[in-house]
C-alpha cells in the first residue's frame, strides 16, 4: 500500500508528529532568544539604555537647549547630513524635557518629498536639491527661507569595455544619447572628440533614475541648457517623461546599474560615482570656456565660488543655478542643495514646534554652515565658500519665534 | 442542541427559540468584527474614489488606454496620464510569475503530501514557508544582485537565441536594442514566482491534507494507480482550496511593489519582449509617490483604484472558472 497522507488517524502517526513538534518547539525557542538577544544589543548600542554623552562643546559659546527635531528630503546631501546630524548629536547642549542630547532626525525621501513634507508640516527642515518652484512656493503654507548648505556635482558616468575612465564628452551629445538619438558609443560625434581612445562599437544603454530626485533636476536642468528639443518636450524636474532608457531607484542603483551593465551611461553624485572604484569610468564634461572637466571637489568649487550675486533668503529662488558656470576650470553640471525652513517657527506650526525646538534648529543650521563644512571635502562635496556662508548667515538670522529673535550662536 | 441533516432546500442550522446570552454576545462580536473589516474595504474604495477625482474628470477613460505619464508639462509635451504601461506590466508580470511559481507550487505540495519520506516532510516544509518570511526588499536586492547579472548573461542569450527564432512567439523572445542587460519582465516574473511559491505550496498542502483518506483508498481499491489515485481523488475534492491558494498568491504578485521596483527597469512604456524592461502599478505609485505634486497624486491614486479592480476582478474570473468547472467539492458551501 502506497504511502498514505500524513495527518491520517493512525496512532503512530499522531506520536511521530507530537515528538516532531516538540523538536520544532525547541527550535522555534531557540531561534526567537537569539533574535531577541541580537535586538537588545543592537539597542544598546544605538543607545537606547541611555549612553554615556561624550560631549564636546560647541566652541562659539552659545549652548543651544537639547531638543529633538526632524528633517527630510535630499537624498544627495544624504551622505553628508547623516555626518552633521551625528557629530552635532556628540555636542554639549543644555538639558530640557527628558532629552539629553540634540537630535535630528533626517529622512532622505527625496528632495520633493522633503517640500512636501515641510508643506504638511511634518518636518522642521525640508531639503531639496531643487530650489522651490512656482507650484511649491503657492503650496507652502507660510513664508520659508531659503539656504544654500552643500553643492556638489552632477557626474556622467559609463561603462564601455576597454575604455577608462575620463571620456570627453559634451552637453548636446549626452542630450542625443539621452534622446535616444544616439545610440552606440562609437557614433562619429564620440570618436571626434575623443582622438587617442579606441571606441568599440557597442550599444549604448541609458540609466536614469526612476524615483524623483533632485539629481535629476540638475541634471534635466543642463540637458535643457544644451539642447533645446530637450528643453521643449523633456524639460527640468524631479520627476520626468524619459523619452529613453531603464530607471533605477536611488543614486546607488543607477551607480549600481552601469557598474554591472556593459555600454551603459548614468548621471549621478560625485560620492556615489567615486564609491563605485574602477567599476565605472567618469566622463570629462566640456564647460563653456572650452575645456573638457573632470569633476573633482576643487572644479565645483570653481563653479560654486563664480556665483557672485544671490536672491534673498526669504526672496525667490526659482530658476536660481550654477550650470554652466564661466571660468577656466569650472564644471559645467554643479548643483547646490538647498535647505528651506518656515521663517516663523512658532506661528508656522501653531505652537507644535517648541521655543527649545526652534533654538536648537538655528543652533544646528549656524553649526553646519560652520563647522559642519569642515566635513565635505571628505564626502567629496564642496565646502562653502565664504559668499553662501554669509547668504546663510543672514537666512538664519531671519527665523524668528512668534516674531521674538533666536540665538543661534 | 441538534441540528437536523442536511438536504437539500433545507436551513442548515435549526434554530432553537431561545439561546444561551453567550453565544448570541459571541455572534454579535463576530459578526461587527466582520462588518467593520468589509466597512474597512468599502472606505478604502470610497476615498480612492474621491482622491482621484480631479484625474478622473481631466482625462475620463482616456486614462485607461494612455500610454504616456508626464507630470512635467513643458512647451510641447502636456501634462497627460495614461494607465496602459502599467496596467500591461502588472498584467504580464503577474502571468509570468504564476506560470513560473504554479506548477512548481503544486508540485511541492504533492511531494509534501505523498511522495516524500516522512523525516524529511517536516524541515522542508518548515524551510519553504522560511521563504515566505524573507522581506521583500531582500528579494529585491537579490534579484538585483544575484539575479540580474545571471538573467543577462545565461538565461536571456539562451532563451532569446532559441525561442527567438519560433516563428509565433519570437516577438516575445526578441534581444531588447540596447542588448540583454536583465532587468524586465521576465526577471521581475521569476523574483515574483518565488515569492509565491511558500504561499500556494503551503495552503495547497492544507488542502490536500484535508482529503479524507476514504477517497483515496476508494481511488487504489479501483486499482489506479498513484498519480491516477492523487489526480482522480485529491484534485477535485481540494479543488476549491487550490483555487483559493492561487488567488492569494495572485493577490501578491499583482501587488509586489519594492522586489519588482529594483528588478523591472522601470521604463514606462509597452513593449512586447519579455526582455525589455517596463513597469507595474505598484512599483510605479513607490517610485513617484514622493515627488508627486497634488495633481499627479490623484493620477496615482487613479492608479491605484484601477490596480483594486483589476485585483477584483481576477478574484471573480476565478470563482467562475471553478462553478463553471462543475465539480463542487463535498462538504464545502
Amino acid at each position: 500500500m502506497p504511502n498514505a497522507a500524513s495527518g491520517s488517524t493512525d496512532e503512530g502517526a499522531y506520536l511521530r508528529k507530537q515528538k516532531g513538534r516538540s523538536t520544532m518547539t525547541w527550535v522555534g525557542v531557540i531561534v526567537v532568544v537569539i533574535v531577541i538577544i541580537a535586538v537588545l544589543g543592537a539597542g544598546f548600542y544605538a543607545g537606547w539604555f541611555g549612553k554615556s554623552s561624550t560631549s564636546t562643546s560647541g566652541g562659539s559659546g552659545y549652548t543651544p537647549p537639547c531638543a529633538s527635531l526632524t528633517a527630510a528630503g535630499s537624498t544627495f546631501v544624504y551622505p553628508l547630513m547623516a555626518v552633521w546630524t551625528t557629530s552635532y548629536a556628540g555636542m554639549a547642549c543644555n538639558a530640557n524635557a527628558g532629552f539629553s542630547q540634540v537630535q535630528v532626525n533626517y529622512q532622505a525621501v527625496g528632495s520633493g518629498a522633503g517640500i512636501t513634507d515641510l508643506t504638511d508640516k511634518l518636518v522642521d527642515v525640508g531639503a531639496s536639491d531643487a530650489p522651490l518652484s512656482s507650484a511649491q512656493i503657492s503650496a507652502l503654507p507660510a513664508q520659508t527661507v531659503t539656504m544654500p548648505d552643500s553643492a556638489g556635482a552632477v557626474t556622467i558616468i559609463y561603462n564601455i569595455p576597454k575604455v577608462t575612465t575620463g571620456l570627453n564628452l559634451t552637453g548636446p551629445i549626452i542630450a542625443a544619447i539621452y534622446l535616444g538619438d544616439i545610440t552606440n558609443w562609437n557614433n562619429s560625434a564620440i570618436t571626434a572628440i575623443n582622438p587617442g581612445v579606441s571606441i568599440p562599437s557597442q550599444a549604448i544603454t541609458v540609466e536614469h533614475r526612476s524615483d524623483g530626485s533632485g539629481t535629476t533636476f540638475a541634471f534635466s536642468s543642463y540637458l535643457s541648457a544644451e539642447n533645446s528639443t530637450w528643453k521643449n518636450s523633456v524639460g527640468a524636474a524631479t520627476s520626468l517623461n524619459w523619452p529613453t532608457g531603464q530607471g533605477q531607484k536611488g543614486s546607488e542603483g543607477v551607480a549600481g546599474a552601469v557598474a554591472s551593465t556593459t555600454g551603459s551611461i548614468g548621471y549621478d553624485e560625485l560620492n556615489y560615482a567615486e564609491e563605485e572604484g574602477v567599476n565605472v569610468g567618469i566622463a570629462k564634461v566640456l564647460n563653456p570656456a572650452g575645456s573638457y572637466i573632470m569633476p573633482t571637489v576643487a572644479d565645483t568649487a570653481s563653479a560654486v565660488a563664480a556665483v557672485t550675486s544671490f536672491p534673498a533668503p526669504t526672496g525667490n529662488w526659482t530658476g536660481f543655478s550654477i550650470i554652466n558656470e564661466p571660468g577656466a576650470g569650472t564644471y559645467p553640471i554643479a548643483t547646490l542643495t538647498y535647505l528651506m525652513i518656515y521663517e516663523d517657527l512658532g506661528s508656522a506650526y501653531s505652537g507644535s514646534v517648541t521655543q527649545a525646538q526652534a533654538q536648537a534648529l538655528v543652533s544646528f543650521l549656524w553649526w553646519i554652515t560652520h563647522t559642519g563644512q569642515q566635513s565635505a571635502t571628505g564626502l567629496f562635496y564642496v565646502p562653502l565658500p565664504s559668499a553662501i556662508t554669509a547668504v546663510d548667515e543672514t537666512a538664519i538670522n531671519e527665523i524668528v519665534y512668534n516674531g521674538a529673535a533666536l540665538t543661534s550662536h | 442542541m441538534e441540528t437536523a441533516p442536511v438536504a437539500e432546500g433545507v436551513s442548515r442550522r435549526a434554530r432553537p427559540k431561545y439561546r444561551a446570552l453567550g453565544d448570541q454576545l459571541f455572534q454579535y462580536i463576530t459578526g461587527a468584527t466582520t462588518l467593520v473589516v468589509v466597512g474597512l474595504f468599502v472606505l478604502i474604495v470610497v476615498i480612492l474614489i474621491q482622491a482621484s477625482e480631479p484625474t478622473i474628470r481631466a482625462f475620463g477613460l482616456g486614462f485607461l488606454w494612455g500610454q504616456v505619464w508626464n507630470p512635467n508639462p513643458t512647451t510641447l509635451s502636456p501634462l497627460v496620464f495614461g494607465a496602459l504601461p502599467a496596467i500591461y506590466g502588472t498584467l504580464l508580470v503577474a502571468a509570468i510569475g504564476m506560470v513560473l511559481g504554479v506548477p512548481l507550487s503544486l508540485g511541492i505540495a504533492m511531494f509534501l503530501t505523498e511522495l516524500s519520506p516522512g523525516l524529511l516532510r517536516g524541515p522542508l516544509s518548515f524551510t519553504i514557508e522560511l521563504l515566505a518570511a524573507i522581506p521583500s526588499v531582500v528579494y529585491g536586492l537579490w534579484g538585483r544582485l544575484i539575479l540580474v547579472p545571471i538573467m543577462a548573461t545565461t538565461v536571456e542569450p539562451f532563451l532569446g537565441s532559441t525561442l527567438g527564432h519560433v516563428p509565433v512567439i519570437a516577438g516575445a523572445f526578441a534581444e531588447p536594442a540596447s542588448g540583454y542587460n536583465g532587468y524586465g519582465y521576465l526577471t521581475a516574473g521569476v523574483i515574483l514566482a518565488i515569492m509565491v511559491i511558500p504561499t500556494i505550496s503551503a495552503i495547497t498542502r492544507e488542502a490536500f491534507l484535508a482529503v479524507p483518506r476514504e477517497q483515496r483508498e476508494a481511488a487504489l481499491s479501483l486499482g489506479a494507480t498513484g498519480w491516477e489515485s492523487t489526480r482522480l481523488s485529491v484534485f477535485p475534492y481540494a479543488r476549491r482550496g487550490v483555487l483559493g491558494a492561487i488567488t492569494l498568491g495572485l493577490g501578491r504578485a499583482v501587488g509586489e511593489t519594492i522586489a519588482v521596483v529594483l528588478v523591472i527597469g522601470n521604463t514606462y512604456a509597452i513593449s512586447g519582449s519579455l526582455f525589455a524592461p517596463g513597469t507595474t502599478i505598484a512599483a510605479y505609485i513607490a517610485n513617484e509617490f514622493g515627488e508627486a505634486l497634488t495633481f499627479e497624486k490623484a493620477g496615482l491614486l487613479e492608479l491605484g483604484l484601477i490596480l483594486l479592480a483589476v485585483s477584483l476582478v481576477i478574484n471573480i474570473v476565478a470563482r467562475l472558472l471553478v462553478r463553471r468547472g462543475g465539480l463542487r467539492a463535498v462538504g464545502s458551501p
